[in-house]
Parts: C-alpha cells; structure tokens; sequence
C-alpha cells in the first residue's frame, strides 16, 4: 500500500538578504496510515521546515525542491478547492507553544468553532455542541465552562488541549505534532502524549511527532527520523533506531543525555562544538566537525544515504557507520 | 503559619541554612503564596538540586535566599550570618559570594556590550580589579571555553551555548563560594547540554563551589545533585540524599514526577489526575491532596510534617509510599 504522506527529495532553501540558508536538503520520509513517525532533531536540524513545507506554512522567501504527495496527490499542485480541504480536514498541526497558536481575544467555543462552520457548513449551536465533545474528548476538566473562557484563563497544558480538539475538529487523517510538550511541565508532558496516542489509536489517524527528545517518542512513534544541519541521518523502525544505532550523531544524542538509570554524577560524553551555519552549502556531512569517528573523506564527500545490510526500513547517511551496518562494512573492506 | 517542619536540617553549622521561609506577593487577585514555609541547608562543597513543576517556587525559594526580593519571614543564614537581617552595605557586600546563572543565556546578555565588558564588570565595581588581573580572567575565559581572543566580540555574537558559558564566567568573575544555576541548560539544544552540565562540573570543583541547582528534568538533577529537595506548590514534599531519594521515592508527588520521566521505569500508574491549583487560594492540609491518588480525610486538614524515611531521606506526607529504610 502506498503511504499516506511521502516526501521525496525535499529540499527548502531560504533567500536571505545575507544570502541563501540551506534549511533542508534532500529529505525523503514516509508515513502510512496509522502509523507515528517521531521526527528527531534539535533547534536548526530542519525538522519544522520540513513539516511546514508539506503544511504550505513556509514564507515566499523560500525555494522548495522535491515533491510531497499525499494519499497518491501531489501536495504543491492541488487545484484550490482541494487545497481548502487538504489543510484542516486532511491534515491538521498543532505547535509547541500553545499561547500563540489561540488567539488571546477570542472565546475557546469561537476557536474551536471556526474551522467546523468554515469546513463543514455546520450551524452555530451544532458547532457548539460539537466544540464540547471535543473538549470532553480531550479531557479538559469543566468543558462548558472552558467554551466561554479565554486563552489566558487556562493553564498551559489546558491549551494545548484545546489545540489539540480545534485540530482534531474536522477529523483528520494525519495530525502533525510540532514539540507539542516541549512548553510544558513533565507531568503534563505525559498526559497530553497519552491522549495524543489514545486518540490515534481510536481514529486510525496517522501522526508525524516532532521532538528533540529521543526520550519522548521512544515508546510512542512506529518510526523515527533522525535528522541534523537540514538532512536526513537515520530512518528506520523504532526498535532498530535504538538497538542498532547505524549514525554516529544518533548515537552520540544518546549518550549525551543523562538518564535515569545512569550512575548518579556519570561523567557525560558530550557532543563538542555547535550546530553547523546553514548559510554554508556543505561540502561534507553536517555533523563532521562534531563526530568522533569523522575522517577526511567525511568533509569533502556527502554520504549517500543506503539501506543497513538485511534490514529494509532501516536507512542512513555516513561513510562510518556503527552498529551492524558498521561490522558489514569492516568484513567488506 | 503551619509548615512541614525543620526536621531535616542538619545542624546549625552548614554553609547556608534557610529557616521557615515565606514569600508572598501581593497581586491584584490577592496573595500568590509563592513560598509556604521553606526550610533547607546547603554544607560547602555541596549541591542541592530543586525539582518541581513550574509554579512550584523553585526559582523563588533560590532568588529569596539571596534576597531578591527578600522573604516575607523566616531567616537565612549564610556564613554566620543572617541575610534578611543585616544593612543593605553588609548584604551588598555579601552578593559577590553569592551568584546566579539563568535559564536563557541570550536574555542573560546585553547583546551589545563585549564578552570582556560583561566578564569584568564586577571586578571593576567592587574595586577588585587590581587584586584581578586581567590575567586571571583570561584563564576564567579560558577555563569556561570561550576563546580569549574573542574578547572584544559583542554577546549578540555568540550561540546560545556560548552565551552560558560567557554567563558562567560573569558569576565567577568575583569568585563566589555558591552558585545558584536556575534551570541552565533547559534553553540549550540537546548536543549542548552534555558540554555545560560537564562545564559546571568542572568549574564545582576548581573552584570549590556550593551549588544549588534548579530544573524541572529529574534526570539532570539526579546527575548533578548530592541532595534533593521537590517542592509542590510552595512547600517542600520530600528532601534528602540524591540516591536514596530516586531509589526508594516516598511522596506520591515525588513518585508521579519520576513517572513522568520518558523511559524511566518508575510504576506507570502513580499519574497525576487535575490541574496544579492557584498558589492564590492554595488547599488546606496537604496542598498536594487534591491531585493525590492516597488521599484521606487527613489529608485535607492537617498540614503533614517531616517524617524521616531513611539515614537523610526525609518526606511531608501522611501516607508516605514506601518502606522507610531502617536508621540506626
């Protein structure tokens, strides 16, 4: 079956008055339906760029490459119409900070409301009724209450609740989670993760969860991407990604962050130096500069990105690899 | 005011010790209790780390023992002497020793003043600066890893991780005997955050820091700290040493924290139900009952007081969750 969601070969440059920045470069991901894809990466890796591509949510300033195609439809030439039914009713988003995403004058019923009237044709008192199911869906406590309240009279994690039923409204088939937690507690972390599963379990909807925590789609995505400087590092199933880490910059992420099973005061292994300067076209990997296992071919060779031997969903990009794709590599050479 | 009670300080004669801590603030909708009763000590050489969620007055509790504001009531000793009560020249005096990096490095920086304008200025305030040589500085730029030949380079220019470096060097510029670190490395990209954790490490050691260590991520607090105090809502639920506290945590708040940590294995089914309630009409008793999966009747009027749980393992709670390690 052809995936719900597929890019290939994306890639965004933005013109800048300093010249262009390299945002992301030939990107190919996938997601079938049902299915949650974690996108791994920290500030600058592209990730939000590249979900904001197939969003149509990127400036005039930026240059796309590649294709996005959607359910067998391509997503940057779909007639108007489709283009209305594509953004809100086939995919929905929801972002990290949920203050900004809801407009701090309008009531939540007006919010949540908006988007079922406009899609739906739907009248105001079924809209309502059916903004407090939502609510009640999502969990908020005293849901007809909140429909009267605004932004700043809930707390975070209440907002993104409500963030999460205007996204929900219209019954998407896909649902893009952009560090939907990262403004919150870790409390409250957890529950809106474990609503967002439970909700993708119970509507069969896929779901692409954003993050710069390993941690946090460990045990909640099918698969993960894990990209860094604007490309793609490692792809695979979950399970390979952490029991047979093939790039050095995956398996540096784990070891530089401490968990709790570690030795209390364990000396961290850090990934020295920074984020590469995306204004610079790369001649090399990204992340030579900062690799351990980096040679001089690393710097002046882009690794192509191949299959670890034996395994068919498992992808990465580096002239070193480790784990099993490393041992074939050594046998062969 | 009722509290959990002082049982766990360990004697009078630590570095820092803060007595029956209260700060409260005056808003239009009434009192925020930001701080109900705090009490803790620091020895030297020591790092306190403090966990909670955000309301929780964490970084109240660590700005009020410097007196930024000063506490309602209570009393902090630091050195022999009691912060809230000495004249303005003497606590003046005493702010040198006393030093503080921030969560966001970037706002940390006056973005147009030079990496060596920001790094001297105190040395240039106290009048230190012919005791300091610039030398000296130059090792402190060197030892934070900020090359020295970018000294005249302004803070705009520098990444966030750099930015906390450049800040570290600011509050050791004067050579503190404690460093309080509000959630450092929270703003950080995840590759960096290794290298500032190794960094304040480093820096505990060469110069004999006492550090008290503020965050909201349990695993980096459990990786730092000697001791560690989780507040909820203003008051302390639980405090002692580091591993006893992780290994056998008590208060269902402390546990329902360590449950929520990705991957960490604690029993998934101590989750927290409702909302953190208004620190402007806290509840009565226990301030965690209305969230607690234990919760009695006595719970919901009597503020619990401290009750040892092991060697240093001390809990505010009526119906602690674990056994209790047997003290000689």
């Amino acid at each position: 079956m052809a995936p719900l969601l597929e890019l290939d070969d994306v890639s965004v440059t933005f013109n800048t008055p300093k010249g262009p920045v390299y945002a992301v470069n030939n990107v190919n991901l996938s997601v079938e339906r049902g299915q949650a894809l974690g996108i791994v990466g920290e500030s600058g890796s592209g990730k939000s760029v590249t979900m904001k591509t197939v969003m149509g949510l990127l400036p005039r300033t930026a240059t796309i490459g590649g294709s996005v195609t959607y359910d067998g439809l391509d997503v940057f030439d779909l007639p108007s119409d489709r283009r209305k039914h594509f953004y809100g009713v086939d995919v929905a988003m929801i972002f990290q900070n949920p203050m900004t995403s809801l407009n701090p004058v309008k009531r939540i019923s007006a919010q949540l409301t908006e988007g079922m009237k406009y899609h739906d044709g739907l009248s105001s008192s079924a809209a309502d009724d059916k903004a407090l199911e939502l609510l009640e869906l999502v969990r908020i406590p005293d849901p007809k209450k909140r429909m009267k309240q605004y932004p700043h009279e809930l707390s975070g994690g209440m907002r993104q609740r409500v963030v999460i039923a205007m996204a929900l409204a219209n019954d998407p088939s896909l649902l893009i989670a952009d560090e939907p937690t990262t403004a919150l507690d870790v409390t409250v972390q957890r529950d809106i993760l474990d609503l967002l599963d439970q909700l993708k379990a119970e509507r069969d909807m896929a779901m692409i969860l954003i993050t710069h925590d390993l941690g946090v789609v460990k045990d909640r995505t099918d698969e993960i991407a894990v990209m860094y400087g604007g490309r793609l590092m490692e792809a695979a199933t979950t399970g390979e990604v952490f029991a047979d880490t093939a790039h050095p910059y995956t398996e540096a992420l784990q070891r530089s962050i401490p968990d709790m099973t570690m030795e209390r005061g364990t000396r961290l292994t850090p990934i020295e130096g920074s984020p590469p300067d995306l204004s610079i076209k790369p001649t090399g990997c990204p992340f030579a500069p900062r690799c351990g296992y980096a040679t001089p071919e690393c710097s002046t060779a882009i690794p192509d990105r191949m299959p670890v031997p034996g395994s068919t969903t498992h992808v990465f990009a580096c002239h070193h690899p480790r784990g099993s794709a490393g041992a074939v590599q050594e046998v062969n050479a | 005011m009722v509290g959990v009670g002082t049982a766990p300080l360990r004697g009078d004669d630590l570095l820092i010790r803060v007595e029956n801590m209260v700060v409260e603030f005056n808003t239009s909708g009434g009192t925020v209790q930001a701080v109900s009763d705090v009490s803790f000590d620091v020895a030297e050489g020591e790092t306190l780390g403090i966990v909670g969620e955000s309301g929780c007055g964490k970084s109240t509790t660590a700005k009020a023992m410097i007196q930024l504001p000063p506490p309602k009531s209570g009393s902090v000793m630091y050195a022999d002497r009691d912060l809230t009560e000495i004249s303005k020249e003497e606590l003046r005096r005493s702010r040198a020793d006393l030093q503080m990096i921030f969560q966001d490095p970037i706002s940390s920086l006056n973005p147009r003043r030079t990496v060596w304008d920001i790094i001297r200025e105190g040395v240039d305030i106290w009048g230190t600066a012919g005791v300091w040589s610039d030398a000296r500085l130059v090792e402190l730029m060197e030892q934070v890893g900020i090359d020295p030949q970018y000294r005249d380079r302004k803070a705009y220019q520098f990444s966030g991780g750099q930015c906390q470096r450049i800040s570290i060097a600011r509050a050791l510029a004067l050579d503190p005997k404690v460093l309080i670190s509000d959630e450092p490395v929270s703003a950080l990209d995840v590759s960096v955050q290794a290298q500032i954790l190794n960094l304040l490490d480093d820096l505990k050691t060469q110069h004999a820091l006492t550090m008290l260590f503020i965050s909201h991520d349990l695993a980096v607090v459990r990786n730092v700290s000697d001791r560690v105090m989780v507040m909820y809502l203003g008051r302390v639920a639980e405090v002692g040493d580091a591993d006893a506290l992780f290994a056998n945590p008590a208060h269902p708040y402390t546990q329902a924290l360590l449950a929520a940590v990705p991957g960490s294995g604690v029993n998934a089914s101590a989750r927290l139900e409702g909302e953190l309630p208004s620190p402007l009409d806290p509840p009565e008793g226990c301030r965690f009952h209305t969230r607690c999966p234990h919760v009695t009747e006595v719970c919901k009027t009597t503020v619990p007081e401290f009750t040892q749980h092991g060697p240093d393992h001390w809990v505010a709670c009526h119906h602690p969750q674990s056994t209790p390690v047997e003290i000689r």
